[in-house]
């Protein structure tokens, strides 16, 4: 309704308009013909008559011939405005109204244009951050290489995407997509090799620069049996781009269309270029990683392989042990005649090293079922007193040779906990050897064991030359060996407290070491009573 | 029955270790027989039940389980008792044996598996 009184207004102001020019027209006329032949009054009034119906009929004529095209264009701006770019007045009218219905075109021509470049630019924008976040998340090279194709493909609207990873051997295809109804490219293509498509790749790699051909049917710089070889995958228009990351070349990127040529506007291709910096980060990262995983499984084998070593040659020492032993036994019983003391001493001496011998392989071995996480305790109730007593008792001929006071001191309130007796001994009796071994003769070495907070603990002091606290740290680590052992040049192999700290560990315990180097060492055993469960044993053997 | 006249076999591939262990056995009062391959010894026994077998697992040729698997499919000699001689601790063996002898063992202790057995199944018998 508004309209129409709008234009009723226009219309009533056209009438008047050309009314009022045809009196002022009218009114001009008359007074000239006055002028200049002294008409008469009949004249007079005709053209008094006369002038305002001219008047009225150019208003009108001028109203008609406006009125239309200048509708049509307020109409187009008024679509323009709204957002749509695409309206176009057509071009009508009066020569002035034209020129304005084509300034307006062109204006709006510009305007589409610049939309759309703002449109695929912001496209291209998302594009980026989807295929960045796409591939990001992944480290699986398949899986970076999957969803770039997956993403790229519909969204550049291309018949296939594919990336070839440059490197090893041939490069063939690593992941593709391709859109619905549309044959995969396959390696004959790259098997084929079209000679003139080759060096046009090597040549624009050399460059830096993109493979961009919009129709195969038209480009030059390709050979035609190329082109009739194009034909039967079939390709038509496609962009190979290298995958980059820095100066390294990690893959190709391909983009094809199938059936139809297709001009790449330089928005798409900028956009394909820093896509394609994304991809080549992102397949760099994945190929870094399985580069490290590779390692980390070498590193994993060659752990294996050598605890399975350690493990045989262990197991292989033994065989020729039990001969040397088997038959100093023989001679010891005298079983080649009696042995004179002289002979007996010698015998003794071999003997007591083949024991060394057997308790290194014991440890070696000990050390290498842990590793594999084959060691196992078999647990029973064992007697804390029972236990220092037994470990006493084996070190007592070492400490009486170096005049060594070896004291134990069993609280009353400590009694049995759960267990591996055996393993227990062995974790005691190498706690007093090291006391025994590093402390000068004339010295002391205390087993005590109390309750404390619902654990029991056991204490191995004595009064030997100390470890350097910047050693105590490493104390547990296989094979260390603490410089003032080296020096003394104290036997052993470094592995005793390793063993140590696994059996305490496995029994659910810990050990602790206070040293004061020239005063002594205090090696502190804790265990708890119970053990909650043989799961937990199982859990920490695996470790 | 134990055939007391019945050898006691010994399958160790290492002669000396093999020496050795025949040396204790004959020591004990027992006939005894050595071989130094599975297949001589499952030779051995076919030709001569022995009443008890001494068997290394870690053999050229077929290994111990090899031979204690044949063994057990021969009806004539399926109950022998076996007496495994070994470099390792019992953990996850295919077959039931009547003891271990790990490596290095002294004379007490081959003495004192080879009584048990031998004990235990005069035992059953009675």
């Amino acid at each position: 309704m508004a309209r129409l009184r709008i234009e009723g207004r226009e219309l009533t102001l056209g009438w008047q308009l050309g009314a009022a020019f045809g009196v002022l027209v009218a009114v001009a006329l008359a007074r000239s013909a006055i002028q200049a032949f002294d008409v008469g009054p009949l004249l007079m009034v005709t053209i008094g008559v006369v002038g305002p119906v001219i008047g009225v009929a150019v208003g009108i004529a001028t109203v008609r011939s406006l009125r239309g095209p200048l509708e049509h264009v307020r109409q187009t701006l008024g679509r323009l405005a709204s957002g749509d770019l695409t309206a176009r007045a057509s071009v009508a009218g009066p020569a002035e109204v034209r020129a304005v219905v084509r300034s307006l075109n062109s204006l709006a021509d510009q305007t589409e244009l610049l939309q759309r470049k703002e449109d695929e630019r912001r496209r291209g924008e998302q594009l980026e951050r989807d295929v960045a976040l796409a591939v990001g998340r992944h480290l699986d090279l398949d899986k970076v290489m999957r969803a770039a194709v997956d993403l790229l493909g519909p969204c550049l609207h291309v018949d296939r995407v594919n990336i070839r990873l440059l490197g090893e051997s041939q490069p063939a295809i690593a992941a593709e997509w391709t859109a619905p109804g549309v044959t995969p490219d396959d390696e004959a293509l790259a098997a084929a090799a079209p000679p003139s498509l080759v060096r046009l790749v090597q040549d624009s790699f050399a460059q830096n620069e993109m493979v961009v051909i919009g129709d195969v049917e038209t480009d030059s710089r390709l050979a035609p049996e190329d082109v009739n070889m194009l034909r039967t995958f079939p390709i038509r228009s496609l962009v190979v781009c290298l995958l980059r990351v820095g100066h390294d070349a990690v893959g190709v990127l391909t983009l094809q269309m199938a059936n139809e040529p297709r001009h790449w506007s330089a928005v798409e291709l900028t956009m394909i270029d820093s896509l394609a910096g994304e991809i080549g980060i992102a397949i760099d990262h994945a190929l870094t990683y399985r580069r490290e995983q590779e390692v980390v499984t070498r590193l994993e084998e060659l752990d294996q392989a050598k605890t399975d070593f350690v493990s045989s040659v262990s197991h292989e020492l033994r065989t020729p042990l039990t001969s040397i032993m088997g038959y100093v036994e023989m001679l010891e019983d005298g079983d080649a005649g009696e042995l004179t003391s002289e002979q007996h001493a010698m015998v003794e001496i071999v003997e007591r090293n083949s024991r060394r011998l057997l308790t290194l392989i014991e440890d070696l071995l000990t050390l290498s079922r842990v590793e594999a996480g084959r060691f196992r305790l078999s647990i029973g109730r064992v007697s804390v007193a029972g236990v220092i007593e037994n470990a006493a008792l084996a070190v007592r001929p070492a400490a009486h040779a170096k005049s060594i006071a070896l004291a134990t001191d069993v609280a009353s309130d400590v009694g049995d906990i759960d267990g591996d007796a055996g393993q227990l001994e062995r974790a005691l009796l190498n706690l007093l050897s090291n006391a025994v071994k590093f402390t000068p003769d004339g010295g002391r070495v205390t087993v005590s064991a109390q309750n404390v907070e619902e654990e029991i603990e056991i204490a191995v002091t004595d009064t030997g030359i100390g470890i350097p606290l910047e050693e105590q740290t490493a104390l547990f680590k296989r094979f260390f060996r603490s410089s003032t052992s080296q020096q003394l040049a104290v036997e052993g192999t470094g592995l005793g407290l390793a063993i140590v700290k696994t059996v305490i560990e496995l029994h659910g315990g810990d050990v602790t070491v206070e040293s004061t180097p020239g005063e002594g060492t205090t090696v502190r055993v804790r265990l708890p009573e119970h053990i909650e469960s043989a799961a937990r044993v199982e859990e920490g053997a695996r470790q | 029955v134990i055939d007391h006249e019945a050898p006691v076999l010994v399958v160790e591939d290492d002669d000396d270790v093999r020496k050795l262990v025949m040396i204790r056995l004959e020591r004990l009062g027992f006939p005894v027989r050595g071989a130094a391959t599975g297949e001589a010894g499952l030779e051995s026994a076919q030709a001569e039940p022995p009443q008890l077998l001494l068997l290394d697992i870690y053999l050229p040729g077929i290994d111990g389980w090899e031979v204690l698997r044949r063994l057990r499919e021969n009806e004539q000699l399926a109950r022998t008792p076996v007496l495994v001689i070994s470099v390792r601790d019992p953990n996850g063996d295919p077959f039931e044996v009547d003891g271990y002898l790990v490596k290095p063992f002294r004379a007490a202790e081959i003495e004192a598996m080879v009584t048990r057995i031998m004990g235990r199944d005069g035992e059953g018998i009675s």
